[in-house]
């Protein structure tokens, strides 16, 4: 069976994950199934004859650990998920058949707040990590920038500064749905 | 951990459905469901971070099923200490109800 593909360079940022499931529950519908996500690209495949559930969850221990992945994976292939593909740095993305007479219920893979809260909080760890990172070497090319006085170090310091701001923004996004949960 | 701080829900039904056996996730997902009378649903993601909390801790164990049909089926059973948690938890339960009933007199039917 060939079926039509195609490949979406649509990205998302990680504290819009939430909006990239309902975005590929939409392009299920419409006959575009998911068949491979990441974070940079996604390749869909042309079926018109079913219709999917999306999910993603940010899991990052599975990614060197072959045991710990099956282990994962079968939770949610009893519970009728498919993990589709994994991205290089831990998102998962996972699809169900939808089926309308069963209730939303059980297109839910975080079911209560203390689980939902633990995945979020993987993800933080991730992103403080990368702030860090960013401001780091802000910092360097800043001192660069005195000692050599060449604008194009001036020009990095901008840039990271700048994805050190951006990534701020978007902790304090994920943040905004953690305090969601928790009142 | 302090042994006195309440379980979450899905912890409670996990450590309850594991009381008199070993059971994989499905199993596991399905008794909760049945026994809270669809109350409580168990997604594939809680499940997980549940029982990798709770294997950490030492409350649950992975174990081989004795059915060569199961087989591939990764299992999980109470250790000691988890039973002694789920216990502990239940008397807690216990109290707790009994002090309400002093104050709430009227009987609450479950719908």
């Amino acid at each position: 069976m060939n079926n039509k593909r195609k490949t979406s360079f649509r990205v998302y940022t990680a504290w819009n994950y939430d909006k990239e499931e309902n975005d590929l529950d939409k392009f299920s519908r419409e006959g575009w199934q998911l068949i491979k996500g990441g974070c940079f690209h996604s390749v869909f495949e042309k079926d018109e004859t079913i219709c999917y559930r999306n999910r993603i969850d940010f899991n990052p221990k599975i990614l060197n650990n072959k045991d710990e992945r099956d282990r994962y994976a079968s939770f949610f292939e009893e519970m009728g998920w498919k993990l589709i593909s994994v991205t290089f740095n831990g998102w998962c993305y996972f699809r169900k058949l939808y089926n309308e007479e069963l209730p939303e219920s059980n297109y839910e893979i975080y079911t209560d707040k203390a689980s939902y809260i633990e995945m979020l909080k993987r993800w933080l760890k991730l992103g403080t990590v990368v702030m860090i990172l960013e401001i780091l070497l802000s910092i360097i090319y800043l001192i660069q920038f005195f000692v050599h006085k060449e604008p194009a170090f001036l020009y990095e310091t901008i840039v990271f500064t700048i994805i050190f701001f951006w990534i701020r923004s978007g902790m304090n996004k994920m943040k905004e749905k953690m305090s969601e949960q928790a009142e | 951990m302090n042994k006195s701080e309440p379980l979450t829900e899905s912890y409670f039904y996990i450590l309850l459905c594991l009381y008199d056996g070993a059971n994989h996730g499905y199993g596991i997902m399905q008794k909760t469901k049945e026994l809270s009378n669809e109350r409580v649903i168990i997604g594939s993601g809680t499940m997980y971070g549940a029982t990798s909390n709770m294997i950490k801790k030492g409350w649950i164990q992975e174990t081989k099923s004795t059915d060569p049909e199961d087989e591939r089926k990764r299992l999980y059973c109470l250790t000691a200490e988890g039973k002694n948690i789920f216990l502990q938890e239940y008397k807690r339960m216990i109290f707790v109800i009994e002090s309400a009933k002093k104050i709430i007199k009227e009987v609450i039917v479950n719908e």
